[in-house]
């Protein structure tokens, strides 16, 4: 009798422990889940924001070439504001430094892009790899705990 | 971003958990069979969990630059555009 009372505790252990084996691994594949979701997020951001950097670049180069325009079409009048052409050739030295940088912006953002994706791609297989070794384990215990229960009389592995 | 941090949090938690059951299920076997597949098993999972949490961290941490450093030049630039705008108003 006392060996049967052994044998119950021993069987209900390992079937208790089998079963949180089970969650541990399926709350591991969650948060492989969610990691690996959340990185395409992250590359959606920084798309926004170098598509941002470019419409700027538009918008500073839409003004360069405006303020040109002005200034052709301002030094063709017969009376030439001269207090106007100074105010627009500021405007396009300014405005031409500007374009400089943001060329260099978009640039730089197009390279910080490109390391942000690898760094992602790694980060996911890294990601998934961890995920699988994790389950092969788990499968490994939920294996070894079966092996032990099948010794014991009167317990059936599910 | 930060979210991969508070996942990695989570995961570390679960990955201790198991450990600490590890600990108490092969302990009270007593049996050199179990103790060795116990410890096995379990410096298995920790060293898993050691080199993936500590890379992924890197790497978040890296990502979590990078996006800011994205951020903070497209507000710069949209910055400049916007203000070069407003100094449109004295030319006619």
């Amino acid at each position: 009798m006392a060996s049967n009372d052994v044998k119950i505790r021993q069987a209900d252990m390992i079937k208790s422990y089998s079963a949180r084996y089970a969650g541990f691994g399926s709350a591991v594949q969650t948060n492989v889940h969610r990691v690996r979701a959340l990185l395409p997020r992250i590359l959606d951001n920084i798309t926004k924001y170098q598509n941002s950097m470019k419409q700027s670049e538009q918008s500073i180069n839409h003004q360069l070439s405006n303020a040109r325009n002005q200034l052709n079409s301002l030094m063709n009048q017969k009376d030439v504001d001269m207090r106007q052409v100074q105010i627009l050739q500021e405007k396009i030295e300014k405005m031409s430094q500007l374009s400089k940088k943001a060329a260099q912006f978009v640039d730089q953002g197009k390279k910080l892009m490109g390391k942000c994706r690898t760094e992602i791609q790694d980060l996911d297989e890294q990601t998934r790899r961890f995920g699988l070794n994790i389950d092969e384990k788990i499968t490994g215990g939920k294996n070894y705990l079966k092996e032990v229960a099948s010794h014991i009389t009167d317990y059936k592995t599910s | 971003m930060d979210f991969i941090d508070k996942v990695l949090v989570d995961m570390g938690n679960d990955m201790r958990s198991l450990s600490k059951m590890n600990g108490v299920l092969f302990e009270q076997w007593q049996d050199v069979k179990s103790e060795q597949f116990g410890q096995q098993f379990t410096s298995l999972i920790d060293e898993y969990w050691r080199l993936f949490s500590r890379t992924a961290a890197q790497r978040s941490t890296i990502l979590q630059s990078l996006e800011k450093q994205m951020k903070d030049m497209a507000e710069e630039l949209h910055f400049d555009s916007v203000n070069a705008q407003r100094r449109d108003v004295g030319i006619k």
